[in-house]
């Protein structure tokens, strides 16, 4: 089992795909952190928007978890599931190894680790990359806290943020998992994970247009969506009051659970491909 | 204390008998010399019938051609020998080893290409074999290495080794494709249309190559391939199915001499195909 997972780690780190990926964390921080110097001379030293040293990381990830982490998730999937699914690639690993099942257990772990490693060093670099980027500040405002936060409570914050930034990923991972599995190519693998990361966008917008009383339960529908919770519900949900934090962690469970388990019993059970 | 030390001599008596029983199996195993054994294997696919009570044997040091016209089955029998798809009912061993029951283990004694070599084609020939031989079961990765470098040896690829698969021949593919079924010390390599694409050198590399490994590792071969020349000329058995039912096993001479004046395998293969019955 451990060399299978080491085997699918390796093949994982041999595309250059994934060094590129990680070799773009710094650009995006520091394109972030660009945009958070401008954005913090519209607002004032105590607000919750204003991004100084001790905020950066948690702030950075924030639209990143949208649009970067989601993205890069969608295509080390297609390219670890459906390309080895669909070339036959698979073939030479699947005649090796004692069951479907741990080969998909190892390759959804491969996966889960190179996630949770790009999240550590997107973590390490917007800790340097804020440090010398922003500015410094004693007493920090976070969102849905009344207090102030000193640097080190903000770090711990962040560390916090992070970690629950990863169970949203594993949760869109896992819907890109799905997908990867069922999509005939890698262009049908990243353009069903693409419609379903737009959707996930806009479900939130059409929710609040549609309903006739904006209150608890239309926040709970917008829920619904990983990119809602990665959006806002995480700020929510670590916040003093901790809203949704229950809903939100429910939804995600759901969302792996579900669809994890759909996929091992596609990968395992259905033959017609291989 | 009765009923404890009653309880302990049957668990006894049971414990020698099962071991008796893994003995005995164990014996038969290691005598038998059937390396590769299908017995009334049936694949459907809805409401097709793709195979049909398929039964053959392949013995120790066989090469064996697996022939038939396109449609016939093979990839499918291949795909089932090779445990990437179940099948419908009936037994496949591998080494006296059953190839769901007991996957894991059938598997350790089998190489194989499974229709065209595919590599991972971002990894260079080298890389790909010690990628997969991690998989090799109780190995270290230090012997791993070297098991790569001596299959690579082998098929006469060390010098090209460290480029990317990408920028192989397909004839190097088929190489790279023998020398990863070998990767695991395999006692049988079943090769899935091998010599698709190769011209003549490639296939007088490649047939030369199969009988080396026979004479020298004692290989057992299951090739299915429709280059009937070629398979004449390496095959000392064959299988011969038609829309998924076995039409004849035997020796190559004996089908020759029994379905060909000229003396040719083609010759017998067209007769016996278009003969329409079973003769088995």
């Amino acid at each position: 089992m451990k060399n299978l997972f080491v085997c699918e780690f390796e093949r994982i780190w041999s595309k250059k795909s994934t060094w590129l990926l990680f070799l773009l964390i710094p650009f995006v921080i520091l394109a972030s952190g660009k945009y958070y110097l401008s954005h913090n001379l519209e607002v004032g030293l105590t607000s919750a928007e204003f991004t100084s040293v001790g905020n950066f990381p948690a702030a950075t990830i924030q639209e990143q978890l949208m649009t970067f982490f989601n993205a890069s998730a969608l295509l080390i999937i297609a390219l670890a599931i459906t390309e080895e699914y669909r070339t036959g690639e698979i073939r030479m690993v699947l005649v090796r190894c004692k069951s479907f099942g741990q080969l998909f257990v190892c390759k959804i772990f491969a996966i889960f680790t190179t996630i949770f490693m790009m999240l550590i060093t997107y973590f390490i670099c917007s800790l340097v990359i804020g440090y010398f980027l922003m500015p410094r500040v004693d007493n920090i405002k976070i969102f849905y806290y009344d207090g102030f936060f000193t640097i080190s409570q903000s770090f711990i914050y962040g560390l916090k943020y992070y970690s629950y930034s990863f169970i949203t990923l594993l949760a869109f991972a896992s819907v890109g998992i799905f997908i990867g599995i069922i999509s005939r190519s890698i262009t049908t693998a990243i353009g069903s994970g693409v419609g379903f990361l737009l959707f996930s966008l806009i479900y939130p917008q059409l929710v609040y247009i549609f309903s006739s009383i904006k209150g608890v339960g239309t926040m709970k529908i917008q829920m619904l969506s990983i990119t809602h919770i990665q959006h806002m519900g995480i700020a929510m949900a670590l916040g003093e009051r901790s809203l949704f934090f229950g809903w939100s962690t429910l939804i995600l469970v759901v969302y792996i659970v579900v669809f994890i388990t759909t996929s091992y019993v596609i990968f395992t059970r259905s033959d017609k491909n291989i | 204390m009765e009923i404890l030390e009653n309880l302990i001599k049957s668990l006894k008596i049971s414990f020698i008998l099962i071991l008796k029983k893994k003995i005995r199996i164990k014996v038969v195993f290691i005598l038998s010399n059937t390396k590769l054994c299908v017995k009334n294997l049936n694949k459907n696919i809805g409401r097709r019938k793709i195979i049909q009570d398929l039964s053959f044997e392949v013995n120790k040091g066989d090469i064996c051609g697996f022939l038939g016209p396109n449609g016939a089955g093979k990839t499918t029998t291949i795909r089932m020998i090779t445990g990437l798809i179940k099948a419908t009912s009936g037994e496949i061993t591998i080494s006296g080893k059953n190839i769901v029951s007991n996957r894991g283990e059938a598997l350790e004694n089998l190489g194989a290409i499974v229709e065209s070599p595919i590599f991972f084609p971002y990894m260079s020939g080298r890389k790909n074999l010690q990628n997969l031989a991690r998989l090799n079961k109780g190995m270290e990765r230090k012997k791993q290495l070297d098991k790569v470098e001596e299959v690579l040896e082998i098929v006469g690829l060390k010098d090209r080794a460290k480029d990317k698969v990408k920028t192989y021949s397909l004839g190097m593919k088929q190489r790279l494709g023998i020398a990863q079924a070998l990767l695991n010390d395999p006692e049988i390599v079943i090769l899935d249309e091998p010599a698709n694409g190769l011209d003549p050198m490639g296939m007088k590399e490649l047939r030369e190559l199969i009988i080396m490994l026979k004479e020298t590792k004692g290989i057992t071969f299951f090739i299915s391939s429709h280059l009937l020349d070629e398979l004449q000329q390496v095959c000392n058995k064959l299988v011969l199915i038609k829309e998924g039912v076995l039409i004849w096993t035997g020796t190559t001479e004996e089908l020759i001499k029994e379905s060909s004046n000229s003396g040719r395998l083609e010759d017998a293969f067209i007769n016996i195909m278009t003969r329409n019955e079973r003769i088995i």
